[in-house]
């Protein structure tokens, strides 16, 4: 793909969906497009992208955005994210009160709530300032996510020390979060579109919700984020997207923070 | 009279002053002269391998965008321009110079290097996505932002540590920690120094305001610069910390940019956001970890 073509279909994606789609996965992003334009009998990138900008072109929505998100969840994914959630947001929100709740809303198999756990042990020791909530819609992975086994990929960003720390070895690459680690995690099955979403989720003073909204149409990701502020965030919280996903193209109260390499929504005080 | 203030008071009559090299001199003399031709550059800058080295690696840096690989200093200068040859030299050479100086132990030189490296560059960054065009002058003033911090720690040195110490207890920011203690700060500092050395104007205007864009002559230049420290903290490259999280659009330099270069209407502060990130990534894999 020619530099210009790309920079065009990046900003139509992120104006589409709000996810950045960085320079260094363009390889990607071209081998999962070809058969699509293979199957749409296109011959350029460029017609792909008029395609797109066409009247037809939203029903090519869904197929883009599953070129696009890349569903890999491991230990630690984003380590700036949960190094701006542990030494900077955690100890913020901790000066106004002796515990906070943290929802991560869309939990997969687990990785994501265990790091949290594990990021704040690491700080505070075994006994965290910190109630986590980790929901999913799907039974399958949150009976994955309970079972707590995990494979190389899974832990490959931990050193030897912090496996042997917060996991069982089980032999054959299997690894097994540690029962004082999973204790600390609630586990529920919730819809983000449940109209008694808040009332299932309580008040949380941060939410991790990356790349999730990617699914959902404008209406219903602007009713989400609604929810998120109005009825379930305590104020000063903070919303954690997707390294690089935004909704900037949503109408919201949220402002814009920035971390160390990382970006954050709060609720204002 | 305090140690600081003394040190600013007679900054012009230090003995041991770091200079400010010759060829850098007879460089920038060069660029300024319209009768100059690139050979006649290229002549100087080659008595020193460390410049030519420097100078091609910039040519070919994503930074300036150039499509095919340069390898002779001739055509590097031709595809730059003298503004930015001028530029590259002044800051290798200051670069150079501070690597040369018996530094304190409280005053990681690594770190600071990098810091004001990584200040410059992202202020280039910067204007490379807003479409700015300072020839350069952002990437100059960003690298010696700071240079004020080099002096106290080779005059002051015990009062580098108060104010370090002071800004630790109290949770202040640098500045303001020195400013609490002794009223003079390492811009004023740093841009005396620049009025002694003779640089440009627009350069001394930058740093003694990089804390205070608002009042500089060039408030734009001034604000990127002071926007890319900002950044360049939160980024993690350099001592401080003292950004560990701040809203951009709070900021009064931002807000500068943002008056200044007519941006207010739907502009995307989350996606010029992860531009930014994407670039600064890429110039660190260039400028830090490949050397």
């Amino acid at each position: 793909m020619d530099p210009k073509t790309f920079e065009e279909l990046r900003e139509f994606i992120y104006k589409k969906s709000g996810i950045f789609f960085e320079k260094s996965k363009e390889y990607l992003l071209t081998n999962r497009l070809r058969k699509r334009l293979k199957e749409l009998n296109l011959s350029s990138f460029e017609e792909y992208l008029r395609y797109l900008k066409s009247p037809k072109g939203t029903q090519e929505l869904g197929p883009l955005f599953d070129a696009i998100t890349i569903n890999e969840t491991y230990f630690f994914r984003h380590i700036r994210q949960i190094e701006a959630f542990r030494d900077v947001m955690v100890p913020e929100l901790l000066k106004k009160k002796r515990s906070i709740n943290v929802w991560s809303a869309a939990c997969s198999t687990g990785e994501e709530p265990y790091t949290l756990v594990i990021a704040l042990m690491e700080k505070y020791g075994q006994n965290i300032p910190a109630r986590i909530l980790a929901s999913d819609i799907s039974n399958e992975v949150l009976e994955k996510a309970k079972e707590g086994i995990y494979g190389e990929y899974s832990v490959k960003e931990l050193s030897p020390d912090m496996k042997r720390k917060y996991f069982d070895s089980m032999g054959l690459g299997k690894y097994k979060i540690k029962d004082f680690v999973k204790r600390k995690v609630v586990f529920k099955n919730i819809n983000l579109l449940d109209p008694a979403l808040a009332r299932k989720v309580g008040k949380m003073d941060v939410i991790f919700c990356r790349n999730v909204l990617i699914y959902f149409d404008n209406n219903a990701r602007q009713k989400v984020i609604e929810t998120f502020y109005n009825d379930i965030l305590n104020p000063g919280g903070y919303l954690v997207l997707g390294a690089t996903e935004s909704i900037s193209r949503l109408n919201t109260k949220f402002k814009l923070c920035h971390f160390k390499m990382a970006i954050a929504y709060q609720k204002p005080e | 009279m305090n140690k600081v203030k003394e040190l600013y008071d007679n900054l012009a009559n230090i003995d041991d002053l770091p200079a400010f090299p010759a060829i850098a001199f007879e460089i920038i003399r060069l660029t300024r002269d319209p009768n100059t031709t690139s050979r006649n550059l290229e002549e100087v800058i080659k008595r020193d391998p460390n410049l030519v080295t420097q100078i091609l690696k910039f040519a070919n840096s994503s930074l300036y965008g150039l499509s095919r690989e340069v390898t002779s200093l001739n055509h590097a200068i031709n595809l730059l321009g003298f503004v930015q040859v001028e530029n590259i030299v002044m800051i290798s050479v200051i670069l150079s110079s501070v690597k040369k100086l018996p530094l304190h132990k409280n005053f990681n030189r690594d770190k600071f290097l990098e810091h004001s490296f990584g200040c410059g560059v992202t202020a280039k960054i910067i204007s490379n996505i807003l479409n700015f065009n300072f020839s350069s002058a952002e990437f100059s003033s960003g690298v010696i932002h700071d240079i004020g911090k080099v002096l106290l720690d080779l005059y002051a040195p015990d009062c580098l540590d108060e104010i370090l110490d002071n800004a630790y207890k109290k949770g202040l920011s640098f500045i303001d920690s020195e400013m609490e203690l002794y009223g003079i700060n390492h811009c004023q500092l740093g841009a005396k120094l620049l009025s002694i050395w003779g640089l440009p104007e627009e350069v001394i205007d930058v740093v003694e305001n990089h804390h205070s864009p608002e009042k500089a002559n060039n408030k734009l230049l001034a604000s990127v610069v002071h926007v890319a420290d900002l950044l360049t903290y939160s980024e993690g490259i350099g001592f401080g910390g003292n950004y560990a999280k701040f809203t951009l659009e709070e900021d009064i330099g931002w807000q500068i940019i943002i008056e200044e270069a007519k941006l207010k209407e739907e502009f995307d502060l989350a996606y010029f956001t992860f531009k930014l990130y994407e670039d600064i990534e890429n110039a660190k894999q260039l400028y830090f970890e490949g050397s």
